[in-house]
């Protein structure tokens, strides 16, 4: 099912706006993250999907149906909780049935339907257990389980994994990936983990400061960040931010002359800075002295100081040991400039195919 | 000297428990006696032969039979209906968004200030208007609502997670459906614990029906006790019977739900 | 919803869940209050017809010059005095006693707690054959020290004391428990940094359990006099019908149920409720003002 949000805002306490001019269009069958840091808007946006809140302002759609009025019993979605919010009297079976039951389906129909559910999501062995017996990871499959009962048209997960440790994290999130493309719902996803976003998502929407910053694809967010926000807060490591007064002189002719003076800060991915082209699209080359290198497992950086500012790179591993200064490529891939707004004024869209 | 203490400890615990349990040995040891055997002296603790016809013969000297059932009707109505009366009400304090919410919870409280004691004359002006004193309905009535009860439920129904209420909205479930099949399962033993005192009060209550009860037939187990000593007179081998079989079935129930008294009483109690 | 507010629609919605216990509850709890305080200024009243004819303030002057009345202020003060100590000291104790042991613990909870389920007046019947003076086991005890004999129910000298000693012995168990959860909520860790710090078993009662257990003994303080305010049951059963012997055990609470009950005196017997009302009032609020100065919670 596809959700439309037409100028939709809230406000908790009737002064604030949380969210504001929320204007954006979920296509059916997709999976999409909603990202950002604490504070900015994400489950509450969850939460005026699911109906647990009603916008202040706006309009909501469900397919051409406004469903702005409904409440969460009439809106028929299926949710996933932060801490999985399980009926702790119940079995796992009836846990999974309970939504069933709620809809007076049969008990042999609903339990029938219930151990479908749970072999779809491998509980199958767990069924007269009850939710505190399980582990974390028993529980969210159980708590997916339960809100994919009713056959809901959309699945909503409120930051389903923050509760678990990190490996059962990446093998929870393949098993959201693979029951969604095995079901086919429309998933929607929060999570303040952009690595989670990026690994599973079709759309990702970045919500920060009561505003949508962008809703575009993972590589989108990456290769083309609307704004300083975006590209700060997608990516690892965090990319390199230095006031463009410093690199100007070394700008000058790659970038034209009117969007320059615009420039106020650039961002440059510690992937761009690298010590051969090889034949790629580079922006500048700078000259720089070599701070301090490391090396993590398989991944090495290297800062480098230029005109007082220190830039991060990736890609020095092959350098001599030694080197104390020397010159360096910047890559047109991962080279950007934002105005005095924050907004994007050069870099990213033209680079990528 | 670590050793000595604690046989010390014991040994005051025990002489302690010693004389808490001292009067119900002596209730049970002087119905199994004979008459002449009471007033024996010294005292005998083990019944020469066990006079077991004394709980038949008490049994007999009175309605008892009858006063049990009222006493098992009162109680059981009473419970249930409170229970009832309170779930509804508890729900609605700690879940439901409503005008006057706090001027009305704030009032229920200032209630429970008042010694009910003070009630009893007006109650009783009302049910007599009513042509209910010495009837089911005097004894059951009033005691259907209990904000007392009301005020543990609601802390209890309060401190359930509220993510579990927003998911069984989600799972298709109305504030009703919601309060039964989550809520009230979830709060099991909260609710044992208030209905085990419900039942304990309401089975030793005395003033109440001692006020709205007339006929014998309308007695319940405690006042019929009280008008049974008038009877017995000094046969303490029967009023002693008579007092065994009113308190066995609270003792009873205590041994088997001591755990949930005891929370229970842990949970009312704290909070005055 | 999470950011729903009060409407009239969800007002109308909550009102049905809370119709049941409100019908209840006005009719048998808040009318009846506002009625008896009204009723106690009632000076001429036929309860027949329910008919009203003069109020004042004439209840009140025949409360203060009733002896009667002032025999069971007395009276109730006097067994307050008596019951309210004596249970919070021994109940302390022994909850301390039954803290410290492991094996066989809980049958020693439940036999402290059985007075507490039992019914009043059946165990009254009891504690009247233990007291009986020729052959009851109070007075054989006593004789195996070398005590005369007490008539303990028909000398008016002892009948105040057997009440208490018998109240003493039902509200124990209920103060026992209540103690032994403060107990169990004091986080060890006071107990070994105060061990640490080279106090010994004693210090450490002083200065770890007494001021943690404080609130605990302050709340069971104030339920015991509110209780103990509101003695009936036991007198009753207790002395057959009597207020004891020469209304040694007269109450308010009793005086209450006689001008009311045998006396017809409905309007008297609403002010003696009255005034038991404004003692319990003043009570909580002393109760208020100190727990806002003084109890550590």
């Amino acid at each position: 099912m596809k959700v439309t949000f037409k100028d939709v805002a809230l406000s908790y306490d009737g002064k604030v706006n949380t969210l504001e001019g929320l204007n954006f269009e979920i296509p059916d069958g997709a999976l999409v993250s909603l990202l950002g840091p604490s504070g900015g808007g994400k489950s509450t946006t969850l939460n005026m999907i699911s109906g647990l809140l009603a916008p202040t302002a706006g309009k909501i759609y469900f397919d051409d149906q406004d469903v702005t009025k409904q409440s969460a019993l009439a809106r028929k979605v299926g949710m996933v909780f932060q801490n999985y919010a399980l009926y702790p009297h119940l079995s796992v079976l009836d846990n999974i049935a309970f939504p069933l039951k709620m809809a007076r389906v049969k008990k042999a129909e609903r339990y029938k339907r219930a151990r479908e559910l749970a072999t779809l999501v491998h509980v199958d062995d767990q069924l007269d257990k009850k939710p505190g017996d399980l582990s974390g990871g028993q529980q969210q499959r159980v708590a997916i389980a339960r809100a994919l009962a009713k056959s809901p048209s959309l699945l909503l997960l409120d930051e389903p994994l923050s509760n678990l440790d990190a490996r059962l994290r990446i093998e929870m999130r393949e098993e959201i990936r693979r029951i969604q493309s095995e079901t086919g719902v429309t998933t929607i996803f929060v999570t303040h983990d952009q690595d989670e976003a990026l690994h599973i998502s079709d759309h990702i929407m970045v919500l920060a400061d009561a505003h949508i910053q962008q809703f575009a694809t993972p590589h989108t967010l990456y290769a083309s960040p609307a704004n300083e926000f975006v590209a700060k807060f997608i990516g690892s490591p965090v990319i390199n931010m230095i006031k463009a007064d410093t690199m100007k002189a070394d700008l000058a002719g790659v970038v034209p002359d009117e969007i320059l003076q615009k420039a106020e800060t650039i961002g440059i991915r510690s992937e761009s800075i690298v010590l051969h082209d090889l034949g790629r699209k580079i922006v500048a080359t700078l000259h720089a002295e070599i701070g301090a290198a490391h090396q993590f497992g398989r991944e090495a950086t290297a800062t480098l100081n230029y005109n007082g500012e220190t830039l991060l790179s990736t890609e020095l591993s092959s350098m001599p040991t030694g080197t104390k200064t020397g010159d360096f490529s910047i890559l047109a891939t991962g080279f950007f400039l934002f105005d005095h707004d924050g907004k994007l004024i050069f870099g990213g869209e033209s680079h990528d195919e | 000297m670590k050793k000595l203490s604690r046989v010390l400890l014991y040994l005051i615990v025990t002489l302690g428990a010693l004389t808490m349990l001292m009067p119900f040995l002596w209730m049970v040891s002087t119905a199994l006696k004979t008459a002449p055997e009471t007033i024996t002296v010294p005292p005998t603790w083990i019944p020469r032969s066990l006079q077991w016809g004394n709980f038949i013969k008490a049994w007999h000297e009175a309605p008892f039979a009858r006063y049990f059932v009222n006493s098992l009707v009162v109680t059981s109505v009473t419970t249930i209906g409170q229970l009832f009366t309170s779930i509804l009400a508890a729900f609605a304090f700690a879940r439901l968004k409503f005008f006057g919410k706090n001027i009305i919870f704030v009032i229920f409280l200032g209630t429970m200030m008042i010694p009910g004691e003070m009630l009893i004359i007006p109650n009783f002006v009302t049910l007599s208007h009513l042509r209910l004193i010495d009837t089911y309905g005097a004894l059951i009535i009033p005691w259907l609502a209990s904000f007392f009860t009301v005020f543990t439920l609601r802390q209890t129904f309060q401190s359930t997670p509220e993510q579990i209420y927003y998911a069984a909205r989600i799972d298709g479930a109305s504030d009703w459906r919601y309060l039964w099949h989550v809520l009230v399962p979830m709060s099991k033993s909260t609710i044992t614990a208030v209905t085990v005192l419900q039942v304990i009060g309401s089975w030793n209550a005395f003033m109440w029906p001692l006020i709205v009860t007339n006929s014998d037939k309308m007695r319940t187990l405690p006042v019929g006790l009280q008008a049974f000593t008038t009877d017995a007179g000094t046969q303490y081998q029967l009023l002693m019977a008579a007092s065994t079989f009113v308190i066995i079935p609270m003792v009873v129930l205590y041994v088997f739900l001591q755990k949930y008294i005891i929370a229970g009483i842990s949970k009312a109690g704290l909070k005055g | 919803m999470m950011n729903e507010k009060a409407t009239w629609r969800s007002t109308v919605k909550a009102l049905f869940y809370l119709l049941p216990m409100l019908v209840i509850t006005i009719t048998f709890n808040i009318w009846p209050i506002l009625s008896s305080f009204l009723m106690s200024f009632y000076t001429k009243y036929d309860y027949y017809t329910d008919k009203v004819s003069a109020m004042g303030l004439d209840n009140f002057k025949f409360l203060f010059s009733d002896p009667d009345f002032h025999l069971a202020v007395r009276n109730t003060l006097i067994f307050v005095a008596g019951v309210v100590p004596i249970t919070v000291i021994l109940s302390l104790v022994i909850a301390i006693l039954l803290n410290q042991i492991k094996w066989l613990s809980g049958f020693f909870r439940t036999v402290y707690f059985l007075p507490f389920v039992t019914s009043t007046v059946a165990i009254a019947m009891v504690w009247n054959w233990i007291y009986h003076s020729d052959y009851g086991l109070m007075n054989y005890f006593l004789g195996l020290f070398g005590i005369h004999a007490i008539n303990w129910l028909n000398d008016p000298h002892w009948s105040l004391l057997a009440l208490i000693i018998m109240t003493v012995w039902k509200d124990l168990g209920f103060n026992i428990i209540l103690f032994l959860v403060g107990l169990n909520n004091i986080d060890p860790g006071y107990y070994r940094a105060a061990e640490i710090d080279g106090a010994n078993a004693w210090q450490r009662f002083l200065n770890v359990t007494v001021p943690m257990i404080s609130p605990i003994t302050f709340l069971v303080s104030v339920n015991g006099i509110i209780g103990s305010f509101k003695v009936f049951d036991q007198i009753f059963a207790l002395f057959g019908g009597t207020p004891g012997p020469g209304k040694a055990d007269l109450t308010i609470v009793y005086y209450l149920y006689q001008k009311f009950y045998t006396e017809y005196k409905y309007p008297i017997a609403a002010a003696s409720g009255v005034v038991l009302f404004f003692l319990i009032l003043a009570v909580t609020l002393v109760q208020m003002w100190y727990s806002r100065k003084h109890v550590h919670y």
